[in-house]
């Protein structure tokens, strides 16, 4: 018996062979994507839903010579924020805005009014302590917080930043977008003083956390896993004593009022390693000398011209501190002897410009009177044989050879090099480097010349960093030293110059430098050089410096001072310069040392 | 003893059950039960992650599954041939349904107080039995069109007129396929449908640009079919369709594990749960999948074929092809070779409506099955 079909029998072959063709169709397809194409969308799946988290380091700390004082710090703070639209979304506001409230002990209408505000994020509570952080944890990791987060910053602080805060710098630091105030610090880099010098050492590694997120675009606890750790950033020990820095700043303040100046710097090096004990300046702006607004507001937040350390990046025209350099390439190339009598002129004349004294002296000078009497015909006298003797860039690899015109290998981010262009030396030259003009330097390239006055010969590189500490065990991780300086003239030359200061102190041009009531030997040298004006010397503008040590014997500190265009009628160097190295090195002796001036203060 | 039973006494109506579901193709059952245990566990772990309560879904469907169950027995207890002369009140209460979600509904749903139901799922049902009830008289091969075939036309366009200007054009299209596929296979005149067709066809060309959506439906499938289109330029949801199917590969990533459905893929219980269950199950999955379709729409021609009478067979032939498009319109869908109709999979989908109708189809269906021809 056949079965009775029903309906139309052709049209059912139809769609039974249409059927089967498209079964076909899917298997193959199947195929295509379960198979063949595997691999590529295992691949984009994957990076569909796996994201990864940076982990900021904890960036390291700035601690000054003496290795206890902190100039700079970071904190880690931790915020609880809330994702509005994530904590309304859920419909439970009023019951997430209860349980928060009660962590952090405020007030719930308050919470609930900053989750309804119309931002999308929201601080909650500022730098929580650690018992609320856990507190809030375990409530969080119950699932019973959802859109409410904890944010981790950094934060940079600097103790001692009204003193400091010029070698020290600042970091830059941006902000997470989003937030109705300002949101969580996010990569933190160092753009001035130390902290740019050393960002890479300071800053650490990032660390990374991969996790899976949801379809809501949020992470799934369960899914953390770290790629890299984190490595907080090493501790940077520096040179700089705070102590110094405070007297420096406070002696350049008085001396800017008293001589009515524009700019007052001042460096001081320990004459034997090449660090820098403290370096400052000031200039004539209420920025620079008012004290509370320094340490009411960040350095970032300074005008540029009051964040600028002049001590540090600026040049110019050395004046007198300068003949020591041409005396010692005359001394060590035989073309000077210690002994010797310069004969005595009125001028010298040089390309038709007459070189005078600044007083007359009316009698031959010993060589080392031209040092003591600051005498520039006799400077010449030298210079004029170190010219005559040597082929001309023979004397510029000399000049070179003493510390300047190059620059030092120091690890201050900017140092200028200073210029002299041998190539358009003409006769005047002779007489113009001879006192100190046409040429420019830096403090700290003066300072290491007469760090190697004191220390016998020597140079050594003017440096902040001592060494680099491991933030959690303390121990040494890199020794900063630099490399060791070279003898650039010998002990005897450095000998017959350091007593030449130290007698110019004593009843020379620098005698209002002497330290008489400390029962100190101090040694240096004043200089007055003209500023220039558009392109021309100036007739009432002048630079006075000094460049000193003490004591004399067995030096402890170098300080270099020069006062830009003081108007208060004094301008020579033994007149400004010199009173505040003595100020300054007073104040050593007094406050550091403990070495009280005579006649004792009448309390005592 | 047997005649002192009551008809609608329990043992009478289990010795009828029996009776039923022994005489009837075991593998219909058989297909629906494994579909709807891979549904189940489908939706187990997509829902997981749509909603707070991991549970909530697949408890729901749970329920759903018990309450078509009912209605699967329930329908398989009773003759089919029972509905033959009692069409119209299901008919033209599914009408008024229909107009009260175009009146009063959300889209395609009307609320009840404890529930929500989807007139246009019953819709599906009620229209194969009015094509049967209509197609199964005697003179079927001197039909006039005025007389005979206009009245049924009229008949089932003022069930999908309805569904379409929901608007549900996935429902109309089904319907429309199951209304040309059972009139056609029923030996309705071809030109009887062909003729009326032609003014239907510059309403459909229409429907896309007064419903954009329908025309970004349809570029996103030409995309779909250019085997040079790339990755990124698939739309969002094709593109990670498509990548819960590669995530899965051969062997799949396991019960669970699927990374795709518990992101991005919309849909993922409803729609899309194909790919879902590609994912964690692998090619094998899918192609077991299919075959099990397959399989019901095999049994289903064979419980035509062999049904005692036209309007069993007619019965048969339409809640076959019900589930036939409906199944390979999803995975057609699902594999990118056909547009985005939003289209769900029966018995493994998430949805009440469409849970409980298709079970009592299949009810309907192994009564069919159940008093077909002895084969010798």
């Amino acid at each position: 018996m056949r079965f009775e079909t029903h309906g139309n029998a052709c049209f059912q072959k139809l769609v039974t062979i249409g059927l089967t063709l498209f079964a076909c169709v899917l298997f193959l397809r199947i195929a295509q994507f379960s198979i063949v194409q595997s691999a590529d969308w295992k691949d984009r799946a994957l990076r569909r839903i796996t994201r990864t988290m940076d982990i900021e380091p904890k960036r390291g700390r700035i601690i000054a010579g003496d290795g206890r004082t902190i100039l700079a710090e970071s904190r880690v703070a931790l915020s609880i924020a809330s994702d509005n639209c994530a904590v309304r979304s859920t419909g439970k506001e009023c019951l997430i805005a209860g349980r928060l409230a009660e962590i952090i002990n405020e007030p719930v209408e308050s919470v609930i009014s900053r989750i309804h505000s119309r931002h999308n994020a929201e601080w909650q509570a500022r730098d929580i302590d650690r018992a609320v952080f856990k507190h809030f944890l375990k409530v969080q990791l119950d699932g019973f917080l959802p859109g409410i987060h904890v944010k981790r910053e950094i934060q940079r602080v600097y103790p001692e930043h009204p003193h400091a805060a010029s070698l020290v710098g600042f970091v830059t630091q941006q902000r997470e977008p989003g937030f109705d105030t300002l949101g969580p610090f996010q990569h933190l880099s160092g753009i001035e003083g130390l902290e740019r010098a050393y960002n890479s050492e300071l800053s650490g590694q990032y660390g990374q956390v991969s996790y899976r997120i949801n379809r809501f675009y949020s992470p799934e606890h369960d899914s953390f896993q770290t790629v890299s750790e984190v490595q907080d950033g090493l501790d940077l020990v520096t040179s700089i004593d705070v102590d110094l820095q405070r007297i420096v700043r406070e002696e350049l303040l008085k001396g800017l009022e008293l001589n009515q100046a524009d700019t007052a710097m001042a460096i001081i090096m320990d004459p034997w390693t090449g660090e820098i004990l403290a370096s400052e300046s000031v200039e004539n702006t209420e920025e620079h000398k008012n004290f509370e607004y320094r340490a009411a507001t960040p350095m970032n937040c300074w005008p540029a011209d009051a964040r600028r350390n002049q001590s540090l990046i600026s040049t110019f025209e050395p004046g007198s501190v300068w003949k020591p350099v041409m005396m010692a390439i005359a001394l060590e190339n035989g073309l000077a002897h210690p002994g010797e009598i310069i004969p005595w002129k009125r001028a010298v004349v040089l390309g038709g410009h007459a070189f005078r004294d600044w007083k007359d002296f009316n009698r031959d000078l010993l060589l080392k009177e031209v040092l003591i009497w600051s005498s520039n015909v006799g400077i010449i006298e030298v210079s004029k044989r170190i010219f005559g003797n040597l082929p001309n860039p023979e004397v510029f690899e000399q000049i070179q050879g003493m510390g300047f015109l190059r620059n030092l290998p120091t690890d201050y981010p900017v140092q200028p090099s200073g210029t002299l262009d041998p190539a358009r030396w003409g006769p005047i030259t002779i007489g113009a480097v001879a006192e100190g003009y046409e040429t420019s330097v830096t403090i700290s390239q003066l300072a290491a010349f007469y760090c190697a006055i004191a220390n016998g010969g020597t140079i050594v590189y003017p440096h902040f960093g001592k060494k680099l500490l491991d933030p959690e065990t303390g121990d040494v991780v890199r020794n900063l030293e630099p490399e060791t300086g070279y003898p650039i003239m010998s002990a005897s030359t450095a000998e017959f110059i350091r007593n030449a200061l130290t007698e110019c102190i004593a009843y020379g041009t620098g005698s209002k430098a002497h330290l008489r009531d400390y029962r100190i030997a101090a040694a240096g040298k004043t200089a007055t050089a003209k500023l220039t004006v558009n392109g021309s010397y100036a007739t009432n503008k002048y630079r006075a410096s000094f460049c000193g040590f003490f004591p004399a014997k067995n030096p402890m500190y170098v300080v270099i001072v020069s006062v830009e265009n003081p108007t208060a009628g004094a301008y020579y160097g033994g007149q400004v310069a010199a009173p505040l190295f003595k100020q300054i090195a007073g104040r050593i002796c007094s406050d550091i040392h403990g070495i009280l001036p005579f006649p004792f203060p009448k309390e005592i | 003893m047997n005649s002192t039973l009551h008809m609608w006494s329990p043992i009478s109506l289990t010795r009828h059950a029996a009776v039923v579901f022994k005489s009837s193709n075991p593998f219909i059952a058989l297909i629906v039960m494994a579909l709807t245990g891979i549904g189940l566990l489908g939706i187990f772990t997509s829902g997981r992650h749509l909603h707070p309560d991991p549970y909530y879904y697949f408890h729901h469907q749970l329920i759903h599954v018990g309450i078509g169950f009912i209605f699967l027995v329930l329908l398989a207890l009773v003759d089919y041939s029972y509905f033959r002369f009692k069409t119209q009140l299901p008919y033209f209460g599914t009408i008024l349904l229909l107009v009260a979600v175009l009146l009063f509904g959300n889209q395609s749903w009307l609320a009840f107080p404890f529930f929500n139901i989807q007139p246009s799922e019953l819709g599906k049902l009620v229209l194969i039995l009015y094509i049967s009830c209509s197609m199964a008289f005697d003179r079927i091969d001197s039909m006039r069109f005025f007389a005979d075939s206009l009245p049924i036309l009229i008949g089932c366009i003022s069930l999908i007129g309805p569904t379409a200007a929901q608007p549900d054009f996935g429902t109309a299209l089904i319907m429309t396929i199951i209304t040309g596929y059972m009139l056609l296979s029923t030996g309705f005149p071809f030109l009887h449908l062909a003729i009326p067709a032609i003014p239907v066809i510059p309403v459909v060309v229409i429907v896309p640009f007064i419903y954009p959506y329908v025309m970004v439906r349809f570029t996103n499938f030409l995309v779909n079919l250019n085997p040079f289109s790339s990755p990124s330029q698939l739309s969002f949801h094709d593109y990670h369709m498509r990548m819960a199917m590669g995530n899965g590969g051969f062997w799949g990533t396991g019960f669970g594990n699927g990374l795709v459905k518990r992101s991005f893929l919309p849909a993922s219980h409803t729609d899309s749960i194909f790919t879902v269950l590609v994912e964690e199950g692998g090619f094998l999955m899918g192609i077991g999948i299919v075959a099990l379709f397959l399989g019901l729409i095999w049994m289903g021609e064979l419980t035509a074929r062999a049904a005692k009478d036209r309007f069993g067979a007619f019965l048969a032939r339409g809640i076959t092809c019900y589930f036939g498009a409906q199944a390979f319109l999803n995975i057609g869908v699902c594999l990118g070779i056909l547009p985005n109709t939003g289209v769900t999979l029966p018995f493994l989908s998430y949805g009440g409506s469409s849970m409980v109708i298709s079970m009592a189809a299949i009810g309907i269906l192994i009564n069919v099955s159940s008093q077909r021809q002895m084969i010798i």
